[in-house]
């Protein structure tokens, strides 16, 4: 039987596009400690420690779990490092819940981070495509997100269009004006995302998530701690991650079937049978904006095809009925190894009561979700107020 | 109460230097489906798939996105550990230990001959203060036996005799590399690639892959009328920079298995478990992490190895397979350890078959000069 478990202690560091001041570990030093400081615990108190990040090469350090998880205090203790490209930070979390979940340890610190201002996103990503067989044609995410956007917008058309894609840029980044620790904070119109410069078509600059540097950390905790360590913890009542194929004739990238899976799995174990009744708020991984529509279809928040509508409603609007990344999302910061936990970090403090400026009300429930890899890899996630 | 987890079924390649006409994903590949055959099951059978690669060593970001399907992962609960698959075991175990799934896969693969340890290892050095020295895996291995044997009064040539038993050991081992027994005097002869080390005192550059099938209780029970009983693990890691830790011990190693041992029931390791299969790399490694196992007293591993007790005829047998002077396919090294445990306990060794095994111990070590370790206890 799986042991109750809780998140209790949250931090992170300011997404920005580059920090010069802190070198990697440094960083990453810095989001655990304020996590620790969250529950009042020192590092001596955590019992095994759970590092994220994806591609290595983007800082050019290999196994660089070594360097930096004695940097947040692991050294003495059980280490592991978690790496599933852009869900590797919510992959981080889950395997940490494990930990607790299984009964072997109490208290367990995840971080999770990524320094993109060390390398070269674009050219990184690029390396994950099979150097004998597919690299010759890579460039980088947008061009695999431009066919997964111009898939779904013929699929549904004409109900998917281009402006769709812009009004979730628009509310994005406006809620992130509400984030002291997002790196995009601008109060924009549809048409300035529709005039800004094309990346790859359909996706446009604006349609697309910065690059930054960033960390996350969570203090996850077994039940019997988790009510010594937090007024209000956020339980952690469902995790899924799936998988699927990297190859595009493979897979459905308009309603890809690892987050159909990962959600199925996840709302199993929390009891959730209606999405967008049940839950109050989602935190999703939209590092390009067409894809929180997919993930409004493939998460059961609207059928498929009615992305574009859920989103003309406002319903998923700061101020709506359903809050859809009220910290601004992935389009507002980018450190890819840490997004996923970001996400997981804003969605347990919505529980928590602990959002600040963007906290929406009465939230009992909150979902978190992550794509990663070449759209293939998909985590979520279902914090509750109880166990 | 925590479900009982078994090891059911493993795999192993032939581990070879250079398989210039094999891929590392089809290396993988014929591992997940030997494993599964091994114990009678399809990949439809299996809920979670727990991989262990390396972006360096592959040669790829994300190394599980292009492998996911070689590794047996196409719409499973996957997830993948970044290191040595001894950690993807546990973390296997991790998940089954939960009573959600009631099947996993672990899959380890590394192709070294494609990049060369050396590049692959300095690139683990941070960039500002190590790198620029050019500190790799043998370096730092050669720093570390130099301060071991020195402060211990080792004899300089207890690690020639590490490797003329392993590599004696090796000889009977169908999937080791070498399989040639070396005299003392060859050992001692060799070049010194970093002194104190000696060329056949290094593990060899190995191409291999390694896949296990873990599942909980009543499903081991059902496949396998002697299971492997998973009962201990274990990991930790040491500070990360050289002059902050005491290279002379292997705390780490010495952590994780009194980790495993106190959740085993393991007492007195000499005399409660029966093998063990460690990860030594250089061969000085296995007299450091025969003391920190508890093998033996602090200082003492020469002494335990020229008892006889470590060979394969000695009480507590250590590296019947040859362990990893024989054979070292990176991250693979580790969970071939516990494949050839677990094969061990359930009676299934083969040539390599140690009389009445009923309990052993697997390590594996990453880092350089074994920063981290994992310990994993089977019995029968």
């Amino acid at each position: 039987m799986a042991r109750s478990v809780a998140v209790v202690g949250t931090g992170q560091t300011r997404h920005v596009s580059r920090r010069d001041d802190v070198n990697m570990a440094e960083m990453v030093r810095e989001a655990a400690l304020l996590a620790l400081q969250d529950t009042g615990l020192g590092p001596g108190d955590v019992d095994a420690v759970v590092v994220g990040s994806a591609p290595e090469i983007f800082e050019g350090v290999n196994s660089p779990e070594n360097w930096v998880g004695p940097a947040v205090g692991a050294a003495g203790k059980p280490m592991l490092r978690i790496h599933t490209g852009g869900t590797a930070g919510a992959s981080a979390a889950i395997a940490a819940y494990y930990h607790v979940a299984s009964g072997l340890f109490d208290t367990v610190l995840a971080v999770a981070y990524e320094k993109l201002s060390d390398g070269s996103a674009q050219y990184g990503l690029s390396t994950c495509c099979d150097p004998l067989w597919d690299r010759d044609f890579a460039c980088g995410a947008p061009a695999l997100v431009a066919l997964q956007a111009r898939e779904y917008m013929a699929r549904y058309h004409p109900e998917i269009t281009e402006e769709h894609g812009a009004m979730v840029a628009v509310k994005n980044r406006k809620n992130a004006l509400l984030n002291p620790c997002a790196q995009l904070r601008m109060e924009l119109t549809v048409q300035d995302v529709m005039d800004s410069a094309p990346v790859a078509s359909p996706l446009k600059v604006l349609d697309c998530c910065p690059t930054s540097d960033g960390a996350a950390a969570l203090v996850i905790a077994s039940g019997s701690r988790a009510r010594k360590l937090a007024a209000r913890p956020a339980w952690i009542t469902g995790v899924g991650t799936c998988t699927e194929s990297p190859y595009v004739p493979d897979v459905d990238l308009a309603y890809p079937e690892s987050c159909v899976r990962a959600a199925q799995h996840a709302y199993q174990m929390a009891w959730v049978y209606e999405p967008l009744k049940e839950l109050d708020v989602a935190e999703v991984y939209e590092a390009f904006s067409f894809q929180e529509l997919i993930w409004y279809e493939t998460l059961g928040f609207c059928k498929p095809g009615q992305g574009g509508r859920l989103v003309e409603s406002g319903i998923t609007k700061l101020d709506g009925e359903f809050p859809v990344n009220p910290s601004g999302g992935v389009l507002s910061s980018n450190p890819i190894g840490a997004s996923a936990m970001i996400r997981q970090l804003e969605a347990a403090r919505q529980v928590m009561g602990k959002a600040g400026d963007h906290q929406v009300g009465g939230v009992r429930r909150a979902l978190a979700h992550s794509w990663g890899g070449a759209i293939q890899f998909s985590t979520v996630t279902i914090f509750s107020n109880e166990p | 109460m925590a479900e009982d987890v078994a090891v059911v079924g493993w795999a192993q390649t032939v581990h070879s230097h250079e398989m210039a006409r094999r891929t590392d994903l089809g290396l993988a590949y014929s591992v997940v489906n030997a494993a599964l055959d091994s114990c009678g099951l399809s990949i439809g059978d299996i809920e979670v798939v727990i991989d262990a690669g390396s972006d360096f060593l592959d040669g790829r970001g994300i190394s599980n996105c292009v492998a996911a399907d070689a590794l047996g992962a196409h719409l499973k609960e996957e997830s993948k550990v970044a290191g040595d698959g001894l950690l993807a075991a546990i973390y296997a175990y991790m998940r089954l230990r939960t009573g959600m799934f009631s099947t996993a896969l672990v899959v380890a693969y590394g192709k070294s001959s494609q990049s060369g340890p050396s590049a692959q290892s300095r690139s683990m050095a941070e960039p500002f203060y190590t790198r620029p020295l050019g500190l790799d895996a043998l370096a730092a291995a050669a720093l570390q036996a130099r301060s071991y044997t020195r402060h211990y009064g080792v004899d300089g040539s207890a690690p020639a005799r590490v490797a003329v038993k392993n590599r004696a050991a090796g000889v009977e081992n169908p999937h080791a590399q070498l399989r040639t027994a070396v005299s003392l005097g060859e050992v001692l002869g060799s070049r010194e690639v970093a002194p104190p080390i000696r060329e056949l005192e290094a593990g060899p550059v190995s191409d291999g892959a390694c896949a296990l099938v873990m599942t909980e209780g009543s499903v081991a029970r059902a496949l396998r009328a002697r299971p492997a009983w998973l009962v201990g693990v274990g990991m930790c890691t040491d500070p990360y920079f050289l002059g902050s830790r005491d290279l002379q011990r292997c705390t780490p190693a010495a952590k994780a298995a009194r980790s495993a041992y106190r959740q085993a029931g393991v007492f007195d390791p000499g005399r409660d478990l029966d093998l063990v299969e460690l990860s030594e790399p250089y061969a000085y490694q296995e007299l450091m992490l025969c003391e920190a196992l508890g093998l033996c007293d602090e200082g003492e591993g020469a002494d335990l190895l020229a008892s006889g007790t470590t060979t394969r005829d000695g009480g507590l047998p250590v590296n019947v397979s040859g362990g990893v002077t024989c054979a070292n396919p990176l991250v693979a090294t580790g969970l071939v350890r516990l494949a050839e445990a677990a094969a061990q306990v359930t009676g299934r060794a083969g040539p390599l078959q140690v009389r009445d095994a009923k309990r052993a111990l697997a390590h594996s070590s990453g880092g350089l000069a074994m920063q981290t370790a994992a310990c994993a206890v089977v019995e029968r």
